[in-house]
């Protein structure tokens, strides 16, 4: 073949060109970390990392909704557990009854109002400037004082229960009731009164000393004792079944985060490799034009 | 058989002949690096031979040699190789201007990783979920309308920006079509000198080079062929009309507008379609790919707007509202916006089912709009992934197009310039031998003259 001038600054100028082009290739994967910057570099591959982040921000999602209502049901089972502890008291002072003693049943009776008092502020408990017992009338107590007496509250929500979607088509309702947990309104039985009313009955009836109101309340008090350990044990499994969710999540979510990492994370150990490969092809092309330059006719003139 | 004033002759003939051709060599050395160059060389032919005496020439030839002289100075060239560049140019031409406005849509759709419209969109429905989950909190209000704000703002730009590249986009075609039109007239011109010299009985080697390149530049801006690229009578065709006849040129006229880009040729009036080269490939993304970008961001857009509205006016404000749309209602993503009570006060998004201040059902079916197949069978994050591997794909054919007919074209230019290129070694050395063969020659006639200084000088003394 005919080798003109031309051609040897053509090529040299190409094989400079692929050889930079190469060069920059590699030196922006391995300052930028990434396999491809732009979708042109790879586009399935892009379309796919895509498609992986909104994977991740949906299952992250999951994540943050279990955190809330493992939150919820926390506060929730604390709120019960205070408030059995209280319905627990209010049945030790019943049962202390004294026959003899009026004093000492009217201590009684003072001791049951603040355990009432005490219901009623588990009841009213708020977290972030919302009442988490109030269903969704979140910015008014669940709880009001009834003007004229009896029962004692009235309840002022609306039994709205908060759902938290945990995967797709999978929720859980992470919000308790005051309405539910105390009977307002008959919520639980409605043959039964609520437990603010069973307490306020209890507290009388040991002022007046009254023995078979006090057994007759008693036994009001230990059926409402009862239910919140029985809504305390649904609120358990609840917690558990989301601990379970959040589980499976964070799996869910390494996994996909791996996937995501290794279509669009660069190789660094191969990228740097590749880099010297580049330079030290890169010089070696400029070496080689050089030398083509040299060897010609015109030394010889 | 010749005499000696004959072999003066004869050594002048040579003087001549070998004079003429160290010019050539020259003339090839001065272009060496002249792009579009065609060596040249200088075709040395023996003069007819004289016949022996009394002999007739008819029946026996010539005996005697007469010199040499140069018989034509060649044009060293491949009309074949010139063709196939030229088809090339025009397919690189087309894939790299159509890559040039589908690099600046990439960086418009796809500034970065996790920063394109399928992230906006999950951050959205991220913060709707929020809302949902606690519809009574104010700042998680602000932080959806920042979210849905930063979502339309970026729609807006995007769209904005794809209208912006398709306006600058005419300009670079109106460019183009001029220097088409340029290029034609000195076409046009060159064929009329061509054909001059040529009836004259002249080489026009530099005027074929340069009208080569002419036609090389012309092809790879609209990719417009030639036929009989040789002579002077040059046609040169663009979408089966003539653009050059011989001397005459016929020119494009450019009128453009939101519809499309319609050229017209003075030919015939009517308009002709370009698909190759750098205008045909402008054309491509100006009127075809860019315009579907527009109309991805415009369904999307259009779909969001629809669907959030739809729930959103079922739902009700923390002020107790129902009935208002988040979005402006009936725009594309041109001018997708907020509407003017949500920006005003961020108690007018609808997120409750009710009138209750914690109900969060309604946010929470817009939420559900990340997972609901709500445009072309799939999630609106999904069109915003399908648009990203479109613009990807796109712009990635372009690339590897315009690459493949490069090294395509690299190819053939080493093979023409293999034909065609100066080597200045092979100069040089023909340099030296017409050198050498003109000192010969100028010896030739000194001997000459001095055998004939011995007739003159000596046979005329006794």
């Amino acid at each position: 073949m005919r080798i003109s001038d031309a051609m040897i600054a053509s090529a040299v100028v190409q094989g400079m060109a692929r050889a930079s082009e190469r060069l920059f290739r590699a030196q922006e994967q391995v300052a930028s970390g990434l396999a491809f910057a732009r979708p042109s570099q790879d586009p399935g591959g892009a379309m796919r990392a895509a498609a992986l982040r909104s994977g991740v921000a949906e299952l992250s999602r999951y994540q943050r909704n279990c955190d809330d209502a493992l939150t919820r049901l926390r506060l929730g089972e604390l709120a019960l557990a205070n408030i059995s502890g209280s319905l627990r008291e209010a049945r030790d002072a019943a049962l202390s009854m004294s026959p003899f003693d009026q004093a000492a049943n009217e201590a009684l009776a003072d001791k049951v109002r603040e355990i009432a008092a005490a219901v009623v502020g588990q009841a009213s408990l708020a977290s972030e400037g919302a009442y988490l017992f109030a269903g969704y009338q979140t910015l008014a107590p669940p709880l009001a004082p009834n003007p004229g007496g009896v029962p004692p509250y009235l309840y002022q929500g609306d039994r709205g229960h908060v759902a938290l979607p945990l995967a797709r088509g999978v929720s859980v309702v992470a919000s308790l009731d005051a309405a539910e947990i105390l009977n307002m309104d008959g919520a639980a039985d409605p043959a039964r009164e609520d437990a603010l009313e069973t307490l306020r009955q209890l507290e009388a009836a040991l002022r007046a000393g009254d023995r078979e109101a006090v057994e007759s309340a008693l036994s009001a008090v230990t059926w409402h004792l009862e239910h919140v350990l029985a809504l305390r044990g649904q609120t358990g499994a609840r917690l558990q079944h989301v601990e379970l969710a959040r589980g499976r999540l964070d799996e869910g979510l390494r996994t996909m985060q791996t996937l995501l990492s290794r279509l669009q994370d660069a190789d660094i150990t191969r990228a740097v490799v590749e880099l010297r490969a580049h330079e030290v092809a890169y010089q070696a092309a400029a070496a080689a034009a050089s030398a083509l330059h040299r060897a010609s006719l015109l030394q010889y003139f | 058989m010749s005499g000696l004033f004959g072999i003066i002759n004869l050594g002048l003939s040579a003087l001549t002949a070998h004079r003429k051709a160290l010019a050539v060599h020259s003339h090839n050395l001065a272009n060496a690096s002249a792009p579009g160059y065609s060596r040249q060389e200088a075709v040395l032919l023996a003069n007819p031979p004289l016949p022996r005496a009394g002999a007739a020439e008819a029946l026996v030839g010539g005996q005697y040699g007469t010199g040499v002289r140069v018989d034509t100075v060649r044009r060293v060239h491949e009309s074949f190789l010139a063709l196939q560049a030229r088809t090339f140019h025009a397919t690189q031409g087309r894939w790299s201007a159509g890559a040039l406005p589908l690099r600046e849509a990439e960086s418009v759709l796809a500034p970065a990783p996790g920063q394109d419209l399928s992230a906006l969109l999950d951050s959205l429905w991220d913060a709707w979920e929020s809302v949902a989950n606690r519809p009574e909190d104010m700042g998680l209000r602000a932080v959806l309308r920042e979210n849905a704000a930063a979502l339309a703002s970026t729609l807006r730009e995007s769209a904005d920006r794809l209208h912006t590249i398709r306006a600058s986009m005419d300009t670079g075609i109106r460019a183009r079509v001029e220097e088409v039109n340029r290029l034609a007239g000195q076409i046009a011109e060159h064929n009329r000198q061509i054909q001059t010299a040529q009836a004259e009985g002249r080489a026009a080697n530099d005027l074929l080079d340069a009208r080569e390149r002419l036609l090389d530049r012309l092809s790879g801006l609209c990719g417009a062929l030639p036929l009989n690229s040789e002579g002077g009578h040059l046609i040169v065709y663009l979408d089966g009309r003539p653009l050059i006849q011989g001397g005459v040129a016929h020119s494009l006229t450019l009128s453009a507008g939101e519809a499309g880009v319609r050229i017209t040729t003075s030919f015939d009036g009517r308009s002709v379609s370009v698909s190759s080269g750098e205008v045909g490939g402008l054309l491509h993304a100006r009127d075809v790919l860019i315009p579907g970008y527009v109309e991805a961001l415009d369904g999307i857009a259009a779909t969001l707007i629809a669907e959030v509205n739809a729930r959103h006016q079922g739902g009700f404000g923390l002020d107790g509202e129902t009935g208002r749309d988040f979005f402006v209602a009936g725009g594309g993503a041109g001018d997708i916006a907020l509407s003017p009570e949500v920006l005003a006060d961020v108690r007018a998004i609808a997120a409750a089912g009710s009138d209750a201040p914690g109900d969060g059902s309604a946010a929470r079916d817009i939420a559900k709009l990340r997972t609901a197949a709500v445009l072309a069978g799939g999630t609106l994050g999904q069109a915003a992934q399908a648009l990203l591997g479109r613009i990807g794909d796109d712009l990635a054919r372009h690339t590897h197009a315009a690459a493949a007919a490069e090294a395509a074209l690299d190819q053939i230019e080493q093979q023409r310039q293999s034909v065609s290129g100066v080597s200045i070694d092979e100069e040089l050395a023909y340099l030296t031998l017409s050198q050498r063969a003109y000192e010969a020659a100028a010896r030739v006639v000194t001997a000459a003259d001095e055998m004939l200084a011995v007739i003159i000088e000596r046979m005329g003394a006794r």
